[in-house]
């Protein structure tokens, strides 16, 4: 069932103990965003991106959750186990502080999102390891190892103090998530035939598909400060944005350097052929 | 009773520049891609039943494909921008 993207907060208690383990929240500057300062068409834009950012981070709770029983189920490492037990933790974080820029923009985007239905599930017909080893490479290897570098250069092109601020937090947190994905197969590695390790390149390169029309897709351009819809890029970076050109570059290069070529270490190859296509 | 909160509450954009368009399948899809990055095409329906998301897990789709209605209004010039006021690159 389909229902507004809506997030409740219960305060209290819950929200004591969550500050402990995740301090310094409520010390950023929130409020300080002036959106009277922007078109409003901006200002719809951004509130449909900072949305999608929370709805990105709830999607990757619930990816990390969906791991964390895989790696049970594998009898991964306890450490390496309680080192992503802490994402969680993160990723909901995160899902508070994009939450807040939204609000703080004037409200969530209206989404229709179906809660029940936001996580993916390897064939039950695999073995623990293997699910284990699909979730690990999607998540993480790709999904996160890619978000890092995208993410430092929002924070990078950010210059409002309470964007700059939250993408900071974010990509600190999120360093050691796409190096779990590689942590993960330092341990994974001996037990992977040929065949899982071509599997895994698929489900690699899978991923890199759905990601490609990030880059892809991308037609806005800046000419003297101005971009080719009419906004100042101060104003679009003020919002937290990287300028798209500057994505897609970025994208590529992250690509190749964090996802395809840390794989290869392991012998997981991405298929050139369509890897080709994805970054042309 | 205690009195529901809300972190994000939905609630409808402020403007009507954006259209629906038959949205792309897409494979469900773990470990989102983040960073936020701004484009000419990044927009989504106010009142949208589907989920232009991307890189979203399960059923989803992603809208980059998603367009403005009226390119002017939604996407003006550098000059209509100033000159007009439509969107101003200025501030207010």
């Amino acid at each position: 069932m389909k229902e507004a993207f809506d997030l409740e907060w219960m305060g209290g208690v819950a929200e004591k103990h969550f500050r402990k383990v995740r301090p310094g929240v409520d010390e950023l500057p929130w409020g300080t965003l002036d959106v009277s300062r922007y078109p409003v068409e901006l200002v719809d834009r951004a509130r449909v991106s900072w949305t999608e950012a929370a709805y990105n981070e709830y999607c990757t709770a619930v990816a990390f959750s969906e791991m964390l029983g895989a790696l049970l189920a594998a009898k991964a490492p306890i450490d390496l186990i309680g080192m992503a037990s802490d994402f969680m933790a993160d990723e909901i974080l995160h899902v508070e502080l994009t939450s807040r820029i939204a609000m703080d923009l004037g409200g969530g985007a209206p989404y229709q999102i179906d809660f029940d239905d936001l996580g993916v599930r390897p064939s039950p017909e695999l073995s623990p390891l293997q699910r284990a080893n699909q979730l690990v490479v999607h998540v993480c290897c790709v999904g996160e190892a890619f978000s890092l570098p995208m993410l430092a250069s929002a924070y990078q092109s950010a210059l409002h103090p309470l964007t700059k601020q939250v993408l900071q937090r974010i990509v600190h947190d999120e360093a050691p998530h796409g190096r779990f994905g590689f942590l993960y197969l330092d341990w994974a590695s001996e037990q992977l035939d040929d065949a899982e390790r071509q599997r895994l390149g698929e489900i690699a390169v899978d991923t890199i598909e759905l990601f490609a029309p990030l880059w892809q897709r991308l037609t806005s351009r800046v000419q003297d400060g101005v971009t080719t819809e009419g906004y100042l890029l101060e104003h679009v970076r003020e919002l937290g944005w990287t300028e798209s050109s500057l994505y897609a570059t970025r994208a590529r290069a992250a690509i190749e350097d964090e996802v395809i070529a840390p794989l290869a270490k392991y012998g997981i190859a991405v298929p050139r052929e369509r890897l080709a296509k994805l970054l042309a | 009773m205690r009195s529901r909160r809300l972190l994000l509450a939905a609630s409808a954009l402020s403007t009507l520049t954006f259209c629906k368009q038959e949205p792309e399948k897409s494979k469900p899809l773990p470990g989102n891609p983040k960073g936020t990055f701004y484009d000419a095409a990044m927009a989504s329906p106010p009142d949208a039943e589907v989920l232009p998301l991307p890189g979203n897990p399960k059923g989803t789709f992603y809208d980059a494909g998603i367009a403005p209605v009226a390119s002017d209004a939604a996407a003006p010039s550098k000059d209509a921008a100033t000159k007009q006021g439509t969107a101003p690159v200025t501030g207010r």
